[in-house]
């Protein structure tokens, strides 16, 4: 334990003095004033185009935002979000194996799951923290300009879309330990975002899918419920990529 | 210190270690030669765990060692041909995380730093390692693996990528880690000449098996050759086949003619010679 806290210190260090952790808060940040700032500026935008819209045979009426547009805005940017955060961390740690960082510390007697873990602990409080910050400055907006309570499931959805967060993280770890570079994990989670969609046009199956969870608007605007049978998958894909990880990494020659 | 029995890796279709035995006494350095490929890092890496055996056995002060088993570990420290660091971490910082890993008590760790970077003589360097030579870098290598005092430090071709100046500042600190540190130094290498300044005692390790280990000295003394060479004033008398006592009476003759000669030496092969001769080259 006392390594693998030596290890997360180390970490911390490593994203702090990389810029990483500086970069990621401002991303989160900046998604989440855009959430809003969008939501809030859509009327004046329309009014701006209103004139060049009526040429064309399209008239603007009447504009209202409510806190649902801002959640719009803030299901909408995810995916952007979650691309930004993979390409981030992806060589978290396939990088180390690349420069030979590892060897030293391994021939100490650092164990090879504790650098498992300690990184993917890291990389999971990362994910949780940004995304717990910029969910309260959307959840804050929100009602100060307009009001919560219109909304849905807002605790479910928000825990769903975290949970899916929490999966990419392992998922980086496990395709860590498969492939050699950073290209190499970012291929493999592009290959389970593509295949589950590709499953998806599948009738019925969508609600299997932990994909689902990335995109909560529909759950939000009280359209639908939280799928609990994606929860259920994504938790098993969460537990599953952890354990075949640690299995992996115990075998892997080159460090 | 060291026991590798029979000793098998193959990598595909190649057999890499055909049977390795060696015993590395405890004290001192011994030297670990072979050609590029010859299986040197291969046996350097079971012996550290990172590699599985195929078969065979390896123990280090008496206790066997085990793929991924960290335990003998404890008593290895490791400094490979080039060592990799965090760049954004500066010397003291690298030793302190390499002191927790290893879990040293943290004053004892930062005592134990201050000395041995004085004795490589990083002790006034405080920028961050990115910013160091390979030099510097093989001088941090040697201090971060003495930081949990090992009984045995395992050199892999540590001066293999340095320049002269690097490579001597390198053998000179190996040394004094020898005599002072209470660690038996295996210095693995394919640079002859650094075996032939520091070590005592090596293997030669050939074709996957070791086809000689004992002192250097013996080493050269098996392959010594017949042969004298007497320098004169002016010209120089060689012969390629002649014996210790020939030469005496060659010398005895010039004194007793009043000749006077520079020197009288019988000829010593190099270990680069002898190395040659054993691997069949």
């Amino acid at each position: 334990m006392k390594k693998m806290m030596a290890f997360i210190k180390k970490e911390w260090m490593e994203l702090k003095r990389g810029g990483k952790l500086v970069v990621s808060f401002i991303v989160f940040m900046l998604f989440a004033v855009l959430d809003a700032g969008i939501a809030k500026l859509t009327p004046v935008l329309f009014d701006l185009m209103a004139d060049e819209l009526a040429d064309q045979g399209l008239n603007i009426i009447q504009t209202d935002v409510t806190a649902a547009q801002c959640w719009d805005q803030f299901n909408g940017n995810l995916l952007v979000l979650f691309i930004v955060f993979v390409i981030m961390f992806a060589g978290i740690l396939v990088n180390e194996y690349q420069k030979g960082t590892l060897v030293l510390i391994v021939t100490k007697g650092m164990p090879r799951k504790g650098i498992y873990f300690a990184k993917l602990i890291m990389i999971v409080a990362v994910w949780t923290v940004n995304y717990a910050m910029m969910t309260a400055l959307t959840w804050f907006y929100g009602d100060y300009y307009w009001d919560n309570s219109i909304m849905h499931h807002m605790f479910g959805a928000i825990m769903g879309i975290w949970l899916f967060g929490v999966m990419l993280c392992c998922l980086i770890m496990f395709f860590s330990t498969i492939v050699k570079g950073m290209s190499g994990v970012l291929l493999c989670i592009g290959g389970f975002a593509f295949t589950c969609s590709i499953i998806g046009f599948v009738p019925g199956v969508d609600k299997y899918l932990p994909t689902t969870l990335s995109d909560m608007m529909t759950v939000m605007r009280g359209g639908a419920d939280i799928s609990i049978p994606a929860i259920i998958i994504c938790i098993v894909i969460c537990v599953a990529s952890t354990i075949g990880g640690n299995i992996l990494i115990e075998k892997k020659v080159t460090l | 210190m060291l026991e590798i029995k029979n000793l098998h890796k193959r990598f595909g279709d190649k057999e890499v270690l055909k049977g390795v035995d060696l015993i590395v006494p405890e004290r001192g350095v011994y030297g670990f030669v072979g050609v590029n490929g010859a299986g040197k890092t291969t046996t350097m890496k079971i012996v550290l765990g990172l590699l599985k055996a195929d078969e065979g056995e390896v123990k280090v002060n008496g206790i066997p060692i085990a793929y991924g088993n960290t335990e003998t570990n404890k008593m290895i420290g490791y400094l490979p041909d080039v060592p990799e660091y965090y760049g954004y971490m500066n010397c003291m910082e690298y030793l302190k995380f390499s002191g927790e890993i290893c879990g040293m008590d943290a004053t004892d760790c930062k005592r134990r730093s201050e000395e041995l970077l004085e004795m490589v003589g990083l002790a006034d360097e405080k920028h961050k390692i990115r910013g160091f030579s390979r030099g510097m870098k093989q001088r941090l290598g040697i201090a971060q693996a003495l930081l949990h005092r090992p009984k045995l430090l395992i050199c892999d071709e540590p001066t293999s990528a340095l320049d002269p100046v690097g490579r001597k500042d390198i053998l000179d600190v190996i040394t004094t880690t020898a005599e002072n540190q209470d660690t038996t130094v295996i210095f693995s290498t394919h640079i002859l000449s650094d075996v032939e300044h520091i070590c005592t005692e090596m293997a030669l390790l050939n074709n996957g098996k070791i086809c000689y280990s004992g002192s250097i000295k013996e080493l050269k003394e098996m392959h010594r050759q017949q042969g004298y060479i007497i320098e004169l004033e002016n010209e120089t008398i060689e012969n390629p086949n002649g014996t210790e006592t020939e030469m005496r009476q060659e010398v005895q003759k010039l004194l007793e003619k009043g000749i006077r000669f520079k020197k009288a030496e019988l000829m010593e092969p190099s270990l680069e010679k002898v190395f040659m001769e054993v691997v069949g080259r």
